[in-house]
């Protein structure tokens, strides 16, 4: 990539990959339950969700975020002493005791503590945590406190928040990427496949030295890949390409995405199993979707042999071939994520499509132009007639590919709901249209369009490989289609093949 | 409504936890934390000046905003009259200044969008940044962030406060597009480039995270739970070791965070509170936004007087905001077309602002930036209000929402900041001046020996008249 637009002297973003990464909510909770060893979910007390996570694990911790996670840290680690199973769990048989240089302790911060940081522990972060808990038990004449506490602060340790991928200091360079250290990888590896820490067995092949070796390290992808825990990864995925990380601030999400957040959940579980069972395509093909609670009567159809008001919990049903909602695209929570508030945006779903899963690469609207539709009451009209009547002639260049995209999607309103028709008015809705040469008569023939796409596999692929590695794909376009042609669309292979590239193994650390 | 109470010895502080539990705090605590020892208070001298950003989106109704005399006896457009005759005095208002936006690629004049270049320049003074690893995506300027701090984090650099540096606050929804990785249009407040500061959505958590645990005295536990975040500095500072200059600069921050953590469980506001200092009533979330907006106001002046804060900034509606204003709908506004409810944003572009439905908007967001003055002069401080020593800055991101103008644009400096700023408050007419020149104005008022603000296009070297 050339180096980004002009942008004058005082432009100092950094760049997204750095070398640290936050962990994201969803890393956090799996974090957090992998090193205490717990079946409960600890929500993290997040802010006003609002960026994705590929984004927000960039952008650092804020004075309230650190409110957040010591607050969260505290009532974790007094959750777990206070439960007698949990708490032998973690003790195994010993007891701790108000000494700098207690067994117990020792014990218990060296197997958490690598658990936590994803590494061993040094003497003196070993030293240091020993000595917290032995005044701490002192000053609270409560030894058991001391370990309670150090627990939380293993949680709120730099080590265990962020993702720390740095270049192994030995092998370092200022002038190109350089590999990362072998608990780095570890880390980098977990994160992407599981969306969560490395479990004991790969710290332990990380300090073998499993991960440099390419055999050895085939193997390991074939366990991890094998393992329940990529759904997890695929989830995190699926979440972000389809924007629906947005819905999942549990602070109270602000304003109208409160109102959406409960049709997430079913965005997701279609997509994840979508994806898992039909690759790329699948996302867009599928007919087999979890309908729950939230948006049972949205799927209701006369061919569909389901009663919505019967649904309570989440089901997975086939739609039968004539039902309108193929795909995950057509979800009630995708469909109504990308409109307005009150109206059906053509542009901005054509956009999302456009950009999102083709990688199409579309410029704003130049100065002046209003990109509002001026509705003015002058009769009845469908938003596809408005829209005809407000793109200029000057603007067709971009709007000719972004809007029949758009405009295949008006069957399904601002609210993600299907409709017959168009306005009060009930004006008939035509939802035709041709995606890149393909032409398409409705919403489903569209998605089929897109599952068809040759830009598709390509562009899902880049995305895998940003999330992979916060890197862009730029540098590495040639070895990422490779990775397409091998991978055929499977996410598990595509996983795979982004794994076993060389750039997944940089460090892309700012050099000092 | 907050209903103010008075803290007495026997008063007890509750507050509910997460965990469910109610804490009572003892408080003969607040009186002896209060700071009564020193004798220059008496007369208002060692008292802090604060400040504060007022943020609405979508610009003002030009045709109506404008005051048609200048200098200390500005006459009251229609719509400033709704600021409210006991407010108006304190309010300084500059027109005719254009915030001189501009494409922020200077290779592609297409790429552009008023609403992003427009907060960045008036709240930052700089130009919009595209990071490159969101190149080419979908609608560029949701992948933007700002070029630098936004001015309420330069005030809290200025002003300093050992406690709660700055508030954020967010009375409706946030901008741009959900999920999209840019800050320049979700947040008004930014500590640097891609770091957002989140504000609150919430007056009931903002509330539990200054008044019951942002003062909770110290025990034996919060003591222990400080030395912890102790431990967690050291860890950080030898990882600080190995880190390149923007993760360094990331990590720092997250460290002061640590810091001003540690010192509130381990030790008691003492010496910080002021002797006007009282703690509100728990306030609850429901209402529509012109409650919530009040009760954040009352909160940013309960906590400038307590001085917890010196600085809160306050986002009424976004930059370029859909929000479709149901308090002015329930008023009697007609904001729809076709009888579907449109967002304000939409319908200005299509209906313009010369009507009845837009005037009523603009109006209402005024009154509730008046009320927001109101809420700091009715704190009372060293026989006047927290206003006398506040520097207020109500601005928006555009000048008018029906074209994306940015010339005449809409500026307002309220408050007195302790003297600093012209009492009774004037109308300055400066045509095409720099808008941003009101960013250094008002950190000049909060600092004298400030001399710039604001980079390439926007920086300004001379305040507008509006400094005493």
């Amino acid at each position: 990539m050339e180096p980004g637009p002009a942008r004058g002297e005082n432009a100092t973003a950094r760049p997204l990959a750095a070398g640290l990464r936050t962990l994201t909510p969803a890393q956090y909770d799996a974090s957090v339950r992998a090193v205490l060893e717990l079946d409960v979910h600890f929500p993290l007390p997040s802010v006003s969700g609002q960026t994705s996570e590929v984004a927000a694990a960039a952008s650092g911790i804020s004075d309230r975020a650190v409110v957040g996670y010591e607050r969260a840290a505290e009532e974790i680690a007094r959750a777990v002493m206070a439960d007698t199973e949990a708490r032998e769990r973690l003790l195994r048989g010993c007891e701790p005791a108000a000494r700098a240089d207690d067994a117990c302790v020792a014990s218990v911060v060296a197997r958490v503590g690598r658990r936590a940081y994803r590494r061993e522990l040094g003497p003196e972060e070993m030293a240091r945590w020993a000595s917290v808990a032995a005044r701490i038990a002192t000053e609270l004449d409560d030894p058991r406190a001391g370990l309670e506490l150090v627990l939380a602060g293993l949680l709120q340790s730099p080590s265990f928040l962020y993702r720390v991928e740095l270049a192994d200091p030995l092998h370092r360079s200022d002038v190109a990427p350089s590999a990362m250290g072998s608990d780095a990888l570890a880390t980098r590896l977990a994160y992407f496949l599981w969306d969560g820490p490395p479990d004991d067995a790969l710290l332990d092949a990380a300090r073998r030295g499993d991960l440099n070796d390419r055999a050895r390290f085939d193997a390991i992808l074939d366990r991890m890949l094998a393992d329940e825990r990529v759904r997890r990864g695929v989830r995190a995925f699926v979440s972000d390409l389809f924007s629906v990380s947005a819905l999942s601030c549990q602070d109270g999400c602000p304003g109208r995405l409160r109102d959406l957040s409960p049709l997430a959940p079913q965005v997701l579980a279609t997509a994840v199993d979508a994806l898992e069972d039909g690759g790329f395509r699948g996302l867009f093909t599928t007919r087999s979707v979890w309908i729950d609670a939230a948006t049972a009567e949205l799927y209701a159809h006369p061919d569909l042999d389901v009663d919505p008001m019967a649904i309570t919990e989440p089901v997975r049903v086939t739609l039968p071939p004539t039902h309108p909602r193929v795909g995950v695209l057509l979800t009630p929570g995708v469909m109504a994520m990308h409109a307005n508030a009150d109206r059906t945006s053509p542009a901005g779903r054509g956009l999302f499509v456009l950009t999102r899963f083709l990688c199409g690469s579309v410029d704003p609207p130049p100065p002046g132009v209003s990109t509002e539709l001026s509705i003015r009451d002058a009769g009845p009209m469908t938003t596809r007639q408005l829209v005809e009547e407000h793109v200029r002639p000057a603007c067709l260049g971009c709007h000719a590919r972004i809007d029949p995209i758009g405009l295949g999607l008006e069957h399904f309103d601002a609210h993600g709901a299907w409709r017959e028709t168009d306005t009060e008015a009930a004006l008939p809705i035509d939802a035709s249209g041709e995606l890149d040469g393909m032409a398409f008569d409705d919403a489903a023939g569209l998605s089929a369009a897109i599952a068809e796409h040759p830009e598709l596999e390509l562009c899902l692929t880049s995305h895998v490989y940003t999330r992979a590695t916060g890197g862009t794909v730029s540098h590495h376009a040639r070895e990422i289609r490779e990775v397409v042609r091998e991978a055929h669309g499977d996410m598990h292979e595509t996983m795979r093949g982004v794994a076993r590239l060389d750039a997944f193994r940089y460090a892309w650390g700012d050099p000092r | 409504m907050i209903k103010r109470r008075g803290l007495h010895r026997r008063t007890f502080l509750r507050g509910a936890l997460a965990t469910g539990a109610t804490v009572a705090v003892g408080l003969p605590l607040l009186d002896a934390m209060t700071n009564t020892s020193g004798t220059a208070l008496a007369d208002g001298t060692l008292l802090p000046k604060r400040f504060a950003v007022w943020f609405w989106g979508n610009g003002v109704q030009h045709a109506s905003w404008h005051p048609s005399t200048t200098g200390a006896d500005w006459a009251p457009s229609p719509q400033l009259a709704l600021l409210g005759d006991d407010v108006r005095p304190y309010v300084n208002v500059v027109s005719g200044a254009t915030l001189p936006i501009r494409f922020w690629s200077t290779t592609d004049e297409a790429r552009r969008n008023p609403h992003v270049e427009g907060v960045t320049g008036i709240l930052t003074g700089t130009n919009p940044v595209l990071d490159n690893a969101f190149a080419g995506q979908e609608a560029d300027w949701d992948y933007m962030t700002v070029g630098a701090e936004s001015i309420d984090q330069t005030a809290a650099r200025i002003l300093g406060n050992p406690w709660f540096p700055s508030l954020e606050m967010a009375v409706t929804e946030l901008g741009g597009t959900p999920g999209s990785a840019g800050t320049a249009i979700s947040h008004i407040a930014h500590a640097g480039p891609l770091r957002p500061l989140d504000p609150f959505l919430s007056p009931a958590a903002l509330f539990d995270h200054v008044f019951v645990r942002g003062i909770m005295p110290p025990d034996p536990r919060s003591r222990a739970r400080a030395s912890v975040l102790d431990a967690v500095r050291d860890e950080a500072r030898s990882l600080s070791g190995r880190l390149g200059p923007h993760d360094r600069i990331a990590l720092d921050a997250h460290l002061e965070g640590i810091r001003m953590l540690e010192r509130r469980l381990s030790e008691t506001p003492e010496g910080i509170l002021l002797p006007a200092c009282s703690v509100p009533a728990a306030v609850a979330d429901s209402g529509s936004a012109q409650v919530l907006a009040a009760r954040f106001a009352e909160l940013a002046a309960y906590a400038f007087a307590c001085d917890l804060t010196r600085v809160c900034s306050i986002q009424f509606s976004a930059p370029g905001s859909q929000i479709t204003y149901p308090d002015v709908v329930a008023r009697g506004a007609v904001l729809d077309t076709q009888g579907v409810a449109t967002s304000f944003h939409e319908f200005v572009h299509s209906h313009g602002d010369d009507n009845d439905a837009a005037r009523a908007v603009h109006g209402y967001l005024l009154e509730n930036f008046g009320a927001f003055v109101r809420a700091l002069a009715n704190r009372p401080e060293a026989g006047g209000s927290v206003l006398d020593r506040t520097v207020v800055l109500g601005t928006s991101e555009i000048a008018r929402g029906s074209d994306h103008d940015t010339t005449n644009f809409p500026l307002l400096l309220a408050g007195r900041g302790d003297g600093a700023l012209r009492y009774p408050g004037v109308h300055v007419r400066d045509e095409g001046a720099n808008a941003a020149r009101i960013g250094l104005t008002a950190l000049k008022a909060l600092d004298p020996s400030i001399e710039r603000w604001g980079s390439e296009q926007f920086e300004s070297t001379e305040p507008f008249d509006l400094l005493r």
